[in-house]
């Protein structure tokens, strides 16, 4: 009897050990995908708010901004037709162009007014530059100094020549259209445009559109009345003046009017403004409705 | 030496969620005081459209903030609608005033933005809280600034 247990013992020594090291590999293993499941739900959660990472798939084929080494490859070794470009004809909204990546912001600018500093607020492009300031208008523009540091405020105009722009966002009007009129602002906008373009002559110039508005809280709010049908007559018209400027017009509006043609009430506080959810349908219009790569 | 390897494995996966869980943040406790102070005083506050937290990269389009500012936290209202804001700072020192300096031109900034453009928001301005309590320094402008403000104080007891 002593002699069976002095033999077993090293048996029941060995099987020991065992019962702790599996125990042990397979909590490491759990901890492992615990890890890389956590790793993912916050990769996810930290790109909620790219449009691309919404949207992965839209249009994946007509990236413009894709490799040009590949797509220059596949080119040349085609026998097929090429694809028709979509046709841009100045005087026209632009039409969409496939979907670009965020990085075609990088060398762009956005002026504009409260709304435009709602990009930069937001954080809904962090890699593009925004020169925009609440109530500034067409007839102010050109003068008023509002962006920089207290002391040395510049003009919007003035601050853009300090960036090598390959594209220039615009949307301005919502502010003083009652007061301008239509006339009057096409008149200060195509005094702008000009302005614009003298300081960079080769830069792509859009145009956007004025958002429309919920109309009952604009009143409310600002103690007159405007009307999305006054928006679009005014829209009309700088669709007009971009096609005797030959600039491009981009009709974000289209991607922010409800079936009523106005902004709906409940993303709206005070009428004019809208909250992040729309910067994002915004955003994604301009990434659909781009000038084709020359 | 099993158990080694195994103990060597738990060990280098404890590092590993370690420096995991310290991606993008090294804030000392100090830093997290301000965020939290911040959010408290948010929170206790009826806004009339949605205010979140800057980016720390745009502050500098807001205030122009004197060397010895070491933390800080501001949320505005993004969509432009309201001059809405708490912001909360903390100097290396007790010297405040450059920073009230700042804050005071921020206000009248935001005064000039809004005077011709929604001129119910000034009033907001015009009540601006500025609350202060040694080293920090905070600014509450909203309709009714008092939630936020006891909040400031009662994180330093008063």
């Amino acid at each position: 009897m002593p002699y069976r247990n002095r033999k077993r013992h090293p048996v029941r020594r060995s099987g020991g050990s065992g019962d702790v090291f599996i125990p042990v590999i397979i909590l490491l293993l759990g901890i492992t995908v615990l890890s890389l499941l956590i790793a993912f739900l916050w990769q996810r959660w930290q790109d909620k708010y790219d449009p691309d990472y919404l949207y992965p798939d839209r249009n994946p084929s007509s990236r413009q901004e894709e490799s040009s080494e590949s797509s220059s490859a596949e080119e040349s070794s085609s026998s097929e037709p090429e694809p028709e470009e979509p046709a841009v004809q100045f005087g026209q909204p632009l039409p969409e162009n496939g979907r670009v990546r965020s990085e075609y912001f990088d060398d762009a600018i956005f002026i504009g007014d409260s709304l435009t500093t709602g990009i930069q607020l937001y954080n809904i492009l962090p890699n593009t530059t925004v020169l925009a300031s609440v109530g500034i208008n067409l007839d102010n523009i050109g003068t008023k100094p509002v962006i920089g540091p207290e002391g040395s405020q510049q003009t919007i105009l003035a601050a853009s020549r300090q960036h090598d722009a390959n594209k220039i966002y615009i949307m301005l009007g919502a502010n003083g259209l009652k007061g301008l009129g239509v006339d009057g602002t096409v008149k200060y906008y195509r005094s702008f445009l000009e302005d614009v373009r003298a300081a960079h002559p080769d830069a792509i110039l859009y145009v956007q559109s004025i958002l429309p508005i919920n109309e009952q809280k604009f009143l409310a709010n600002y103690g007159y009345s405007m009307t999305n049908a006054e928006i679009d007559e005014c829209n009309a018209a700088l669709l007009k003046m971009c096609g005797e400027l030959q600039v491009y017009y981009v009709d974000v509006a289209e991607a922010i009017k409800d079936e009523t043609g106005g902004l709906p009430a409940e993303f709206t506080t005070d009428g004019l403004h809208f909250k992040g959810e729309y910067y994002n349908k915004w955003i994604d219009y301009l990434k659909e409705h781009t000038v084709p790569a020359s | 030496m099993k158990k080694i390897l195994a103990a060597a494995l738990a060990a280098l996966m404890a590092l590993s969620l370690t420096a995991c869980s310290d991606n993008g943040d090294s804030s000392s406790d100090a830093a997290v005081e301000v965020t939290a102070l911040a959010q408290e005083m948010v929170e206790a506050t009826s806004w009339n459209d949605e205010v979140i937290q800057m980016n720390e990269d745009i502050i500098p389009n807001y205030y122009t903030l004197p060397d010895n500012v070491e933390e800080y936290v501001v949320y505005l209202c993004p969509t432009g609608a309201t001059v809405e804001e708490v912001a909360v700072f903390k100097i290396s020192d007790d010297k405040t005033d450059a920073l009230e300096t700042a804050v005071s031109n921020h206000i009248q900034a935001r005064i000039a933005e809004y005077e011709s453009y929604r001129p119910d928001e000034v009033k907001k301005l015009n009540a601006a809280a500025v609350k202060q309590n040694g080293s920090y320094l905070a600014v509450i402008i909203a309709d009714d600034t008092a939630p936020a403000a006891e909040k400031f104080d009662a994180a330093f007891g008063k």
